[in-house]
């Protein structure tokens, strides 16, 4: 990993468009500021780690009978007004 | 095309009806067709499909049963700028963790919609950051 020193108020350029800038510096924190084009994404880490997690756990071959009770489960169930409109 | 599904076995779909995902989701990047099919015995529940994996299937549903309210406006989009909106129809769906065993424990990540548009057949996974959603939300009440 490259790890680089920065004042506050100093930034990086990464790939010519995207420019990180330290705002701020607290005691155990830092403030980040990120200008980048619109179609990069940028996360917190463990907000892409917990949706990446759950794709995976969401994904483990879910049995036929289960998603089947489990559709009986929910049936009806917060739709009832919705049902009506159809 | 013909496709194999664990769930369903072989079936045949239009090519049509197959929804690129040029990003894939997040853990299965590599997989990028996917098909929704809609089978009796699992409604209101969707199967995510995905074409190349008979092994690779969400159990996916509309957010709107749950939360009449849910909405996405245009901001939360960052990587489909190119979408016309307002003028292409989208489509939402969440995903459902079903627990092995304990359907009732199910839950449903509103957190990241499936997100489709219909006229594209391009879609992705959003990640509403900051929203109040859960990614697991549980949708029966704990008995």
């Amino acid at each position: 990993m490259l790890i680089l020193t920065r004042k506050v108020g100093e930034s990086i350029v990464i790939a010519n468009d995207i420019i990180v800038k330290v705002v701020e510096t607290g005691k155990n924190s830092i403030r980040i500021g990120i200008d980048a084009p619109r179609e990069i994404s940028i996360l917190r880490q463990e907000v892409f780690d917990a949706i990446q997690k759950e794709n995976i756990l969401s994904s483990r071959k879910t049995d036929n009978i289960d998603i089947a009770k489990a559709a009986k489960l929910i049936g009806n169930k917060g739709l009832e007004k919705k049902d009506n409109e159809d | 095309m013909k496709i194999n599904t664990r769930q369903f076995g072989e079936l045949s779909i239009d090519d049509d009806k197959i929804i690129n995902m040029p990003d894939g989701i997040p853990g299965f990047r590599q997989q990028k067709r996917y098909v929704l099919l809609e089978k009796k015995e699992t409604s209101p529940f969707y199967l995510f499909q995905c074409v190349d994996d008979p092994n690779l299937a969400f159990v996916v549903m509309d957010p709107l049963r749950f939360y009449p309210e849910y909405t996405l406006s245009v901001k939360d989009f960052d990587k489909t700028i190119k979408w016309e909106f307002g003028k292409e129809e989208l489509s939402c769906f969440v995903i459902i963790t079903i627990p092995k065993g304990k359907p009732e424990d199910m839950t449903a990540n509103f957190m990241a919609p499936i997100v489709i548009n219909n006229e594209r057949k391009e879609g992705m996974q959003l990640i509403l950051q900051g929203s109040h959603y859960s990614h697991q939300q549980l949708l029966l009440e704990p008995v």
